[in-house]
């Protein structure tokens, strides 16, 4: 009797064994794949030259916790700043710069200027103080948004920068050159892809 | 014992035969309106025999019932000779003295070994709504989803999420307040996310227990909604060997199922037995009537053996299965963000259609699942007090999320491992003897579960350790036409989150946690322990009102310790576009249930109703977050910004009804219908609770042909079902309306070749096969797409040698 039960109990710790065995293929534990954005930063440097303006929307322990810090952006108005848009995840230690891979994946991504304060590509608003252009374009030739241009003149708003994946449906492109008109004429809702980041700032365009 | 027996053989041989030649002679004899209501049970075990063949005088015999009943009317005062048989069992004949209504109680004496009553001892009747999936009926499940096996029962619907695969929803509860059992064995997973369907092969059951109601004595604390108890089918108790396979194929999602199981047992070495079985499912996504459900494949495989040894007091079994499955999600879900999401409600069709397929490959947002279950489990049957059990059980389940990402990534975003060692020890006392229709029978034992938790992946649950013991008894009095049931059950639980210290800060800034609630919290990872008391008590009363109506009533209170994703859960959902905190704080929540439950079951009808009601003291609910000034509270993250969904404890009330009916007028036809009906009310607020199913009703018709050249079973069926809309939901907890009211038409034809020894089913069903277009309110694709259109599957079941049943 006693030499059955133990067989039972061989077996069976043999099979758990088994189990420990072969349970630890591939776990990932790197940061790096839970693609965490904490930080979008935006950098207007004037056509003129002079020092850059940097605002950032700063979340840096993630969502929930603390509640993000957002710089306002004050420019000068009349003139053209050269605006680069980067992405951050500061919940690494140096911080992780998203940005190089929305660029290597240009063709995926773009980013959209929309808000009160914004009249361009996705927003149609010719008294806004901002005048957006995409100044970078994807391997396809299409803009992604990283470097972008705008022209200034006086008032307020708010400027909404939105990261958009636009993966490829069964092959089919899903960013097409018609996604900031869409964006205009019907909001994100019209366009397919996943929001990545979307943070909103407050404008103030002031004479020098 | 069987001095006795002889004697009483004797008298009643000379009795009987004096007595046959009487009645018939007078004819001044009062009225025969006599009963006699009889009772077979074995002499040494008092469990009831089933199936023995009674002989009343000159009347036509009859078998006893599963509770060895049985009934004889329309009896003339008098001496009536009675025979009672059954293989194994030695002949009982004995005269019986009519006056009225008169009851007796029949003990058979077994001429073999003990150990063999035992297992064929029916299972005590359940207290609660109880149905049995099994034999026939589970065949015809075959090929489906495990949910969907047993979606056929009152009072149970499917929660649907984005991929192939459903959970059930009990009476309105699901996930966390259901029990899974398999093999014996409490099924350890992730249970609480609304798109983890139950990590479960459906061809692993033999027969499927659908029980509807608390049942926290009997299956753990947890068991608040009911419990579901998958049952493999037996080892071979005599030397064979016998296999089935099953080869299934579906039109929508396009794909097939092949399932295989072979049963031996060894002549040279008697006692010993084995099982081995198999099964791999592969599915391309389903279309709805106007578009395919993008990515909802699904690739699923499992295999497992069982290896038992029997001697005449003990019983040893190890088994050990193995599921695995990759499920797609659909890409129409868009839950990245909350204003993508509500536009999304506003369209007839998902995004970017055009460009859907119906395909097998699975892409980029899908769930890989592997679950493992190893068990041992020892009987011994030699001890005077009654029967030992003693099972171990290892259960290890991985389940990995995988989201649409940069080509950069590749691994998954949520990362679930859980492993779980379950220990219980019970013994089944032998039933004693209280009078000749007293029997007091009951089973007390006592559980250990040692659980660990390892999560890596996006901000969402923390680690956790676990250890928990319980202790419980249920007695139960088994009388003639009455048998009252009572059961005590004390659980402990002590649970310790492993919070990385990010974590820690990220919780108490948002208020989840006061900073001094956890140990050292300058530590990373900071511990925060929990314990929690569970108890749980039950009682329950079963009627044989007549020997075709039954009445059972059973109350009960569970008290189940909070999960720790609703103690801890902190970050975007995975299923909803909603920002979710847990509440660390929360105490368990207690259910005082009640469920009366009538049945009657002649030749042509059976037919079962329950109704029932429920109070759950500190409801545990997942919510949105009211502000102070009574609007929703919403959450700036860097994707935008999310509503906030708390789990807080309120109190809620269940009740309903549900039932069904089949009635065979003539062997040719048979009419079944159904109806479920549960609400839900959020006490404190006043407002319905989220996700309760709608009222739903099915009618079937069955015709059968009569056996000939060759087939036999063989009938044609047409089944319509009609689901409600839900008119009963608070608009403020959830993020749209429920869908309209919908009806699905299905039809189904099979029949059955032998031939010798072996057994071959065909049946051809089809389901929606109106191509109804239809949202379901318990279904997570609502707010997104349609439900599946029009399906046949096509399935071929052999069975070689089958075990006589």
């Amino acid at each position: 009797m006693f030499r059955t039960s133990t067989i039972a109990l061989l077996l069976a710790s043999s099979a758990v064994s088994l189990l420990a065995a072969c349970g630890d293929d591939g776990d990932d534990h790197g940061a790096h794949e839970l693609e965490v954005i904490t930080t979008v930063i935006l950098t207007f440097t004037p056509d003129g030259g002079g020092a850059p303006i940097v605002a950032e929307f700063d979340d840096p322990d993630g969502d929930g916790g603390d509640p993000p810090v957002v710089d306002p952006i004050r420019l000068a108005a009349d003139t053209t700043y050269a605006v680069t848009v980067g992405f951050e995840n500061r919940l690494e230690n140096p911080p992780e710069d998203i940005g190089a891979e929305v660029r290597d994946e240009g063709d995926e991504h773009q980013v959209f200027f929309t808000g009160t304060a914004v009249d361009g590509p996705a927003s149609d608003q010719p008294a806004a103080p901002l005048a957006h252009a995409y100044a970078d374009v994807d391997a396809e030739g299409l803009p992604i948004g990283l470097a972008s241009e705008v022209t200034t003149q006086a008032g307020t708003g708010q400027l909404t920068i939105t990261l958009r994946h636009l993966p490829p449906i069964n092959g089919a492109a899903t960013k097409t050159a018609e996604l900031a008109a869409q964006v205009r004429d019907g909001g994100f809702a019209a366009i397919g892809g996943e929001t990545d980041a979307q943070v909103t700032f407050d404008v103030t365009v002031a004479a020098p | 014992m069987s001095t006795r027996t002889i004697t009483s053989v004797l008298a009643c041989a000379v009795a009987g035969a004096l007595q046959l030649s009487q009645p018939r002679l007078a004819s001044a004899e009062p009225p025969c309106t006599g009963v006699l209501d009889g009772h077979v049970v074995d002499a040494l075990t008092h469990q009831p025999v089933a199936g023995a063949t009674v002989g009343a005088g000159d009347r036509a015999p009859q078998r006893t019932d599963a509770s060895g009943h049985f009934l004889v009317t329309g009896l003339c005062p008098g001496e009536l000779s009675l025979t009672v048989e059954r293989p194994e069992y030695a002949l009982d004949e004995r005269t019986v003295v009519i006056t009225g209504a008169t009851s007796v109680e029949v003990e058979l004496v077994h001429l073999g070994e003990v150990i063999a009553i035992e297992d064929e001892a029916p299972e005590p009747e359940n207290m609660r709504a109880t149905a049995v999936v099994t034999g026939e009926a589970l065949e015809r499940t075959r090929g489906r989803a495990f949910a969907e096996a047993v979606a056929a029962v009152p009072g149970v619907s499917l929660l649907r999420s984005g991929s192939s695969l459903a959970k059930p929803i009990i009476r309105g509860q699901y996930g966390r307040r259901l029990a899974l059992l398999v093999d014996g064995v409490r099924h350890r997973a992730q249970e609480w996310g609304l798109d983890h369907a139950p990590e479960v092969d459906p061809f692993v059951a033999g027969k499927v227990s659908v029980v509807r109601g608390a049942a926290g004595v009997q299956y753990g604390p947890d068991a608040v909604g009911g419990a579901l108890v998958v049952e493999p089918p037996p080892l071979l108790r005599a030397p064979g060997l016998t296999a089935e396979g099953h080869l299934v194929g579906t039109s929508n999602g396009l794909g097939g199922t092949v399932a295989g199981r072979v049963r031996g047992a060894p002549a040279a070495v008697p006692g010993l037995a084995w099982m081995v079985e198999g099964t791999a499912r592969r599915t391309a996504s389903p279309v709805t009537p106007d578009y395919p459900l993008d990515n909802t494949g699904s690739r699923e495989w499992s295999a497992g053996a069982s290896l038992g040894y029997r001697t005449a007091t003990f019983e040893h079994r190890v088994a050990y299965r193995r599921y695995q499955a990759q499920l797609g999600v659909c890409r129409c879900l868009r839950i990245e963000s909350i204003d993508d999401f509500y536009a999304q409600l506003d369209r007839e069709k998902p995004l970017g259609v055009e460009h859907y397929e119906r395909e097998f490959s699975i892409e980029r947002p899908y769930q890989g699942i592997a679950h493992d279950l190893a068990l041992a489990r020892s009987q011994w049957k030699g001890w005077s007090l009654g029967t030992v059990t003693a099972t171990y059980a290892f259960q290890h389940d991985l389940r990995r999320e995988y989201d649409v990402v940069r080509q950069a990534t590749t691994g998954a975003q949520f990362n679930f491992r859980l492993s779980t060692h379950d220990a219980d020890l019970a013994l089944d006392h032998r039933s004693i003897h209280l009078s000749d229709h007293w029997h007091l029978r009951g089973r007390t034992g006592v559980v250990a579960t040692v659980q660990t938790h390892r999560y890596t992946g996006l901000p969402l649950v923390p680690d956790h350790d676990a250890l928990a013991l319980g202790a419980y008894a249920i007695e139960r009095l088994v009388g003639h036409d009455l048998e009252l049931e009572v059961g005590a059950r004390y659980d402990v639980l002590t649970r310790t989150v492993a919070l990385d210290r990010q974590d820690f800060l990220r919780m108490v800034r948002s208020d989840q946690l006061a900073p001094g609630a956890c140990e050292d919290d300058s530590a990373d990872p900071v511990r925060c322990g929990s314990v929690f008391h569970a108890l749980s008590a039950s009682l329950g009363a079963l009627a044989r009102i007549t020997r075709q109506a039954s009445v059972k009533l059973d109350l009960t209170t569970t008290s189940r310790p909070p999960s720790p994703d609703e103690q801890y859960l902190n970050g975007t959902s995975p299923t909803l576009p909603v920002y979710g905190l847990g509440a660390p704080a929360l105490r368990p929540e207690t259910t005082y249930a009640a469920s009366l439950t009538g049945a009657v079951a002649t030749e042509s009808l059976a037919a079962e109703a329950s109704v029932y009601g429920s109070r759950v003291d500190d409801y545990i609910y997942f919510a949105p977050a009211i502000g102070p000034d009574g609007n929703p509270i919403f959450d700036v993250l860097i994707r935008g910004t999310f509503p906030r969904f708390t789990t807080r404890a309120t109190d809620a009330t269940f009740w309903g009804a549900d039932g069904g009916v089949e009635w065979t007028p003539v062997r040719a036809l048979t009419l079944a219908a159904q109806a479920s009906l549960v609400r839900g009310r959020d006490e404190d607020t006043g407002g319905y609770l989220a996700f309760v199913p709608a009222d739903r009703v099915r009618a079937t018709l069955t015709a059968r042909a009569p056996d000939g050249a060759g087939l036999h079973d063989t009938f044609v069926s047409v089944t319509g079902t009609f689901v409600a809309a839900q008119t009963r939901y608070d608009p403020r907890a959830d993020l749209a309306p429920p869908p309209d009211a919908y009806f699905l038409l299905g039809a189904e034809a099979g029949t059955k070749i032998r031939t010798g020894d072996h057994l071959l089913s065909i049946a051809l069903s089809g389901t929606n096969l109106t191509n109804a277009r239809y949202r379901d309110y318990t279904s997570l694709l609502r707010y997104f797409a349609d439900e599946p259109g029009w399906q046949v599957l096509l399935r071929l079941s052999f069975h070689m040698s089958p075990p006589p049943t």
